[in-house]
């Protein structure tokens, strides 16, 4: 059974040199130099910074599940995904089950609400590489605090997010999906 | 001259006379053969200007002489002034007529119109006798040459104008005429010829030469103008001037038509003539007649001869008709909406009327359908040979009660059975997934939208 997240001794500091360990070397930037950078990076590239980033993550959640990682509840995986995602700073990570979709929400992100194609990327790159899932994020909806994502495959991805365009409510266009999905 | 010769002379002047007087008296004198004869000097002068030449075709004359001159006018055609229209027949003459009296051979003023002288057209056929007599004017000055030129000579114009131009007043015909008279009077005018010639002669020339207003021989103007009231034959006019003349005096003479329209029968009339004040009016300022003024002036009474074949109708017998006016009906005209009727709805709906008759072409197969009915429910027949089933004299069936019982009659109620399970049964959509880890929790989330 995996244990708890432990973020002890996941960050170091080294003050005589400068350098900031969290499994790597680090670096503190603030999140409107970040914001301004990847709003003119463009979206590939921004995709492409997020993914680094869970990829990153999802490699140390793995390392903390271990070989459990393919039975672990939500729970666990949600605790530790959740811990490395609070050690980079982007926000607090929580779960939802609507029926046979799995949601993933991000609350009290840094960003505001911007760069939330930041927030998927880094989410897909870090299931991928902790699950060995190729995973699609979708923004369902977002609010002033709480950005929701849909974990599916690339084609639903794309479907539901058409839906949401075409005016469907997120709960609709989930219950959509279950039908669709069903038939 | 002798008294013999004279007497022998006046003897043949008499028988010429006398001869003469058969002759047509269209060619006995012509104006200038009394001035020839007589010894004047024929002179083309103003006066005689003035009296045109006979026609040609009325003198055609064969026998040409140099010495004649050509005629003043040619276009004027009219007859010399001498000539007399009224023309007696030569019966009716008598030897003092042609001789006339000498005291009458200054009657130079002849009123005879020249408009009663017939268009002359005298053929040599006609009148054999009376050769054309050519206008000359001899040069010869006396008559009492010995040798008389041949035109007196064929024509005997030496003496006969001259009595022609005597004979002017008429005589007294109770006057018994005898020769010796005649000779006497012969003498006598012989003597007074000679002496008018002379005379003439002097006074014709002064007075053409003085002046030419002197010449108060004949005015053929006046002549025209005044024609004897004998004259009642139409004339012809011989140019346009004189057509157009008398086209006007003929319709001054009979424009009196009457003023009024003559009724439709009387055919066609002659334009009424204009008013009389009109010529005045013309001077004046005219004054329009108003509609009113018109309409009286229409009103006026037709004449009696307007109204000689018109026919009075009688006025319109019987009562006069009118139109009666439309009757108005009480009844207001039924509004569009009271029309319409509802159709009478049908009893039965989808069956048939009752009163509805079989078609005919069914009719012996719905007959013979209920003759099949009323066999089947009827007895089959019997035969006549055996007895009836049914005797009316036979005993009555017997009556078995039924057996009494002490039960009560009831009926056997059946209960239902109470049911034992729940009627609801519930279908139940909702997927009951209960993920036992993450990872099957993502798998399942892959697997949305069938892929």
């Amino acid at each position: 059974m995996a244990t708890r997240f432990n973020p002890s001794g996941s960050v170091s500091f080294d003050l005589v040199r400068g350098r900031v360990d969290c499994g790597g070397e680090h670096v503190l930037v603030p999140a409107e130099a970040l914001v301004d950078l990847c709003r003119h990076a463009g979206d590939d590239a921004v995709t492409d910074f997020g993914r680094r980033l869970g990829t990153a993550a999802g490699r140390r959640v793995a390392e903390r599940l271990g070989d459990g990682g393919a039975s672990a509840t939500l729970e666990e995986v949600l605790d530790h995904l959740g811990g490395e995602l609070a050690l980079l700073g982007l926000g607090s990570l929580g779960l939802e089950r609507w029926g046979r979709a799995l949601v993933l929400t991000v609350d009290g992100g840094p960003f505001g609400q911007q760069l939330d194609g930041l927030l998927g990327a880094v989410l897909e790159g870090a299931l991928q590489r902790a699950f060995g899932r190729d995973c699609h994020a979708a923004k369902l909806v977002r609010d002033d605090r709480r950005v929701r994502f849909l974990i599916a495959n690339a084609k639903s991805a794309g479907r539901v997010s058409e839906w949401l365009g075409s005016g469907l409510s997120c709960g609709d266009a989930l219950t959509r999906l279950q039908i669709t999905g069903a038939a | 001259m002798t008294t013999q010769e004279r007497i022998t002379k006046l003897q043949g002047l008499l028988t010429r006379v006398q001869q003469n007087a058969s002759r047509p008296r269209g060619a006995a004198a012509m104006p200038d053969a009394p001035r020839a004869a007589a010894g004047v000097p024929v002179v083309p002068t103003a006066p005689f200007a003035a009296h045109p030449a006979p026609p040609p075709v009325a003198f055609a004359s064969p026998a040409p002489l140099p010495a004649a001159p050509p005629p003043p006018i040619p276009s004027a055609v009219t007859a010399p002034a001498a000539y007399s229209a009224p023309q007696p027949s030569a019966a009716d003459q008598s030897v003092d007529d042609l001789l006339g009296g000498p005291d009458d051979a200054m009657a130079i003023d002849i009123d005879v119109p020249l408009d009663t002288i017939p268009p002359v057209a005298v053929t040599p056929a006609q009148a054999p006798e009376s050769e054309p007599i050519p206008l000359v004017a001899s040069t010869s000055t006396s008559t009492k040459e010995p040798l008389p030129p041949p035109i007196d000579d064929a024509f005997g114009l030496e003496s006969e104008v001259s009595e022609v131009r005597m004979a002017a007043a008429p005589r007294d015909s109770d006057v018994e005429v005898t020769v010796a008279a005649i000779e006497a009077e012969a003498e006598a005018e012989i003597i007074a010829t000679e002496e008018l010639s002379e005379a003439d002669l002097v006074e014709l020339t002064e007075s053409s030469i003085t002046t030419a207003d002197a010449d108060v021989d004949i005015d053929f103007e006046e002549e025209d103008d005044q024609p004897p009231a004998s004259s009642q034959r139409s004339r012809v006019a011989s140019s346009m001037d004189e057509a157009l003349a008398a086209a006007a005096e003929h319709g001054e003479a009979e424009h009196d038509v009457p003023l009024k329209t003559p009724p439709p029968e009387s055919g066609p009339q002659e334009a009424a003539a204009p008013a009389p004040g009109v010529d005045a009016l013309l001077g004046e300022e005219l004054e329009i007649p108003m509609r009113a003024e018109a309409a009286r002036s229409s009103v006026t009474v037709p004449t009696a001869e307007q109204l000689g074949q018109t026919i009075e109708l009688e006025e319109a017998r019987g009562p006069s008709l009118e139109l009666a006016e439309p009757v108005q009906s009480s009844v207001p005209p039924a509004a569009i909406e009271e029309l319409e009727v509802a159709l009478p709805s049908r009893d039965v709906v989808g069956g048939y009327d009752d009163s509805l008759m079989p078609p005919p072409e069914a009719r012996d197969d719905l007959e013979a359908h209920r003759r099949r009915q009323d066999e089947d429910l009827a007895p089959p027949p019997e035969s006549l040979a055996q007895l009836p089933s049914i005797q009316p004299g036979g005993s009555s069936p017997e009556i078995v009660p039924l057996p009494r019982t002490s039960a009560p009659v009831q009926p056997e109620m059946v209960a239902r059975p109470a049911p034992t399970g729940s009627a609801e049964s519930f279908a139940s959509v909702r997927e009951s997934f209960q993920p036992a880890s993450f990872v099957e929790l993502l798998d399942a989330s892959l697997s949305l939208g069938g892929d």
